[in-house]
């Protein structure tokens, strides 16, 4: 049945007007799926950003496989587009050298409508991308953390090298971006043309403890909480830079220079115990030796 | 006949050699206070032990022979010969002990790599050893680049006895002074002034560069005993490379220089006669063997990719040049580099330079200068022999300390000693060979070890197989004693040891 002035425009009105309403109801839905899904998939430890919740082994980085759970949710974990990894501090020349700041680094297709663009005519629908804290230098975080258990795992296009790798290098590694572990030993050693920079040494945790030199602007020696030695375990850092088998600047010496360089874990100090039973041997010993040594200067007083 | 060590003679020997193991009973204390200062108590402990163990067997090596005696030649030698291993064993203990070393072995080689100013080195780990293990280290190229027997006669350890005898079975036949003891005496006085300036301008250089107070007082203090006594141990594992200073660089050179010539010509410098130090036979053939050296190293590294450029070849190159022919062994190019980056050429250059070695006299090591302008000189007299009429007499003389006569007994000595330097560098890159290494870096390392070069390449790594090893250790302590007296000592403990065969014709 037909209402009376109910023409073909008020009908298409009217299918236009359900269709919109459909349209709304299928977007609504879409972005309540989006929501819970969301929610859903939510890292248990981003709640709480604190760093004791961040699943972490016993060395204090982050659970690969943890990482690789939450990575299926999350885009802002993930590595920028140029490899490196956010929150490592500035290069020298104040630009950002490890991807976007935190907090700015767009989700995963946050600029996509969230509604189906099934519907032709309807202009898309902007969702503003979910402000995601920061799971590990965000707010709420402790200041005094300075770990990035976030750095472990590496992009593809670097080459991960050992330093007992650099140590034995041959020519193909010479002028090749690297990235190495190691731990801080020694001194910073101002770098002696270069007013801003300085060396360092990194030490392998290969059997020979093979080392490389590294070139590095001061900054990044804010992250060194201690320098190797006797009784001290240095800063580990992870580097990355370019491998010199002889580098031209610094008159052919074996070097990386670095580009990035982040903290993974931080030294440790062995406190020197005094044990007095661990002295008694030596004391026994040097007393028999001096009294061998009265004896026989006796004895000899007594010959002459 | 060889003459057999009879039981008055290893009576006398055990009682000197008690006397020196006492010696070096004392010279462990150093490291034990340092590790009191430091608080370092495990290295502590460890050096309270080791200086025990040493205190009860040199006194009981002592007892062998109470009423003091005099020391014949024979004795002298052996004493001498065994003196460098005996001390490497008790230097070993507590560097094994330190957990730095993967094998006993290798902390017996750091031992007499140490003693012997070798500077080849089997540590793991050198960064995080103890102030008190490092300590050792330099205190024992302190006492091996002065010489042990030198040490010990300018303390008067040996009495009046035998001191000319043990003074020339120690490889020194030259006198400042007349006197044995005096003549010690000037050598430790001079070394103590030395290394004490080294050390003020070192550390204000390691100031400079950031280092601690304390640490770069140390590391300066080390630097220049190992430079200027030619040892080639460094505080760092990366060598001297670990300064990245030029300045430091410069006044190790310096100092490598200073180490590698006679102390006979420090003495006559010392005396206002400065001319006598450049008409010396030893400082003309430093000069055109290095200056000769240095062109032959350049052009094969200039037209080599690497090192070609001129700064890296006047940094790294002359500093290497430098301590090879003094015999040190620091290094400001990897052993990588050396293998990589060198050329072949440079690489075999290094090892003839390492293989001549510094001037006679001084604390450098190899063939020495001396021997070669000998050499060279006799060369010199068989042509203007071949040349002279038959009824002319030639006479070549030269200058050394003195204007000399160029003898038949000159030239014995100086191409016996060269031969007997050629023939072990040679056996010692066979037994490399023969453990499966390349043949260039197994010649290299064996020069390294007998002209106690020190600088090593592929060869020495810890945990190196045993029987390399052991005769790594025999040419250091070889190319210590230039041969003679280790020949000597060999034949004496073969002669005493094999029986006595058995004249023909009896029954």
């Amino acid at each position: 049945m037909r209402w009376r002035g109910e023409g073909p425009a008020r009908a298409a009105s009217k299918n236009a007007a359900a269709g919109r309403a459909r349209g709304r109801a299928a977007a609504g839905a879409l972005l309540a799926l989006a929501l819970l899904f969301a929610l859903t998939a939510w890292p248990a430890w981003a709640d709480t950003p604190t760093n004791e919740d961040v699943p972490t082994d016993e060395t204090g980085v982050v659970d690969p496989s943890a990482k690789d759970d939450n990575d299926q949710n999350t885009g802002e974990t993930e590595a920028a587009p140029d490899g490196t990894l956010p929150g490592a501090p500035l290069a020298p020349d104040g630009a950002a050298t490890d991807g976007l700041p935190q907090g700015d680094a767009p989700l995963e297709g946050a600029d996509e409508p969230a509604a189906s663009e099934d519907d032709g005519n309807q202009p898309p629908v902007k969702q503003p991308a979910p402000k995601l804290p920061d799971p590990v230098f965000g707010e709420n975080t402790s200041e005094e953390n300075r770990v990035n258990p976030q750095q472990k795992p590496d992009s593809s296009f670097i080459y991960d090298t050992a330093i007992a790798d650099l140590q034995e290098a041959d020519s193909y590694l010479n002028d090749q971006t690297v990235q190495v572990t190691g731990e801080v030993v020694g001194d910073r050693i101002k770098a002696e043309f270069d007013p801003g920079f300085c060396w360092i040494v990194l030490q392998g945790d290969n059997l020979n403890r093979s080392e490389i030199p590294v070139f590095l602007a001061m900054e990044y020696t804010d992250l060194i909480d201690i320098y190797g030695a006797y009784g001290r375990k240095g800063t580990t850092l992870q580097v990355r830079g370019t491998f010199h088998l002889t580098c031209p600047e610094h008159q052919g010496l074996t070097d990386l220079h670095a580009d990035a360089v982040s903290l993974v874990e931080k030294g440790s100090v062995t406190e020197q115990v005094f044990d007095i039973g661990a002295f008694l041997p030596g004391i026994m010993l040097v007393f028999t030796g001096l009294v061998m040594l009265l004896v026989f200067r006796h004895m000899r007083e007594g010959q002459r | 006949m060889w003459q057999r060590f009879t039981l008055y003679d290893l009576r006398v020997i055990g009682h000197y050699l008690g006397t020196l193991i006492l010696f070096f009973a004392v010279l462990m204390v150093v490291p034990f206070v340092t590790a009191l200062i430091f608080q370092e108590w495990e290295p502590a402990s460890r050096y309270l032990v080791s200086v025990g163990i040493a205190l009860v067997a040199g006194c009981s090596l002592r007892f062998l022979r109470i009423e003091p005696g005099r020391l014949d030649r024979r004795q002298a030698l052996a004493v001498t010969g065994f003196a460098w291993v005996v001390l490497a064993l008790f230097a070993s203990i507590p560097l094994y002990f330190s957990g730095h070393y993967t094998t006993y072995m290798d902390a017996v080689f750091d031992g007499a790599s140490g003693l012997t100013t070798t500077g080849a080195s089997l540590i793991v780990d050198l960064d995080h050893l103890s102030y008190a293990d490092n300590m050792f280290r330099f205190a024992m190229h302190g006492l091996g680049g002065l010489g042990l027997i030198v040490v010990a006669l300018s303390f008067g350890l040996f009495g009046r006895g035998g001191g000319a005898s043990l003074f020339s079975s120690e490889g020194r036949s030259e006198h400042v002074v007349p006197n044995v003891v005096q003549t010690t005496q000037f050598i430790a006085r001079i070394t103590v002034v030395i290394v004490a300036i080294a050390t003020v301008i070192i550390t204000a250089v390691c100031l400079t560069i950031g280092m601690e107070p304390v640490r770069a007082f140390l590391n300066a203090l080390w630097v220049s005993i190992s430079g200027f006594l030619t040892g080639g141990f460094t505080p760092m594992q990366l060598s001297i490379m670990y300064y990245h200073s030029l300045p430091l660089e410069l006044v190790l050179m310096v100092l490598m220089i200073l180490g590698s010539i006679s102390f006979v010509l420090f003495a006559e410098v010392w005396r206002g006669r400065a001319r006598m130090f450049f008409q010396d036979l030893e400082t003309k053939t430093m000069i055109l063997w290095v200056g000769a050296m240095t062109f032959v190293f350049t052009a094969t590294l200039a037209s080599w990719p690497y090192f070609n450029d001129m700064l890296a070849l006047l940094r790294r190159g002359l500093f290497m040049i430098i301590s090879a022919f003094t015999t040190t062994g620091f290094q400001v190019v990897t052993t990588n580099q050396i293998t990589t980056a060198l050329s072949n050429g440079a690489f075999l250059t290094l090892a003839f330079i390492m293989a001549v070695g510094g001037s006679s006299g001084s604390t450098a090591g190899g063939i020495k200068f001396s021997r070669m302008g000998i050499i060279f000189k006799s060369i010199v007299a068989n042509v203007k022999e071949a040349l002279a009429p038959d009824s002319a007499r030639v006479v070549v003389s030269y200058n050394h300390i003195g204007r000399r006569t160029l003898t038949p007994d000159v030239v014995k000595e100086a191409m016996t000693v060269f031969i007997l330097y050629v023939v072990t560098y040679v056996i010692g890159a066979l037994v490399g060979i023969a453990h499966g290494h390349e043949a260039i870096p197994a010649i290299f390392e064996s020069v390294a070890m007998t002209s106690n070069g020190g600088i090593v390449t592929s060869l020495a790594t810890p945990g190196m197989p045993p029987t390399l090893e052991l005769f790594y250790i025999f040419q250091m302590w070889a190319g210590r004693l230039e041969f003679v007296t280790l020949l000597a000592l060999i034949v004496e403990v073969a002669a005493t040891v094999l029986p006595r065969r058995k004249p023909k014709g009896r029954s």
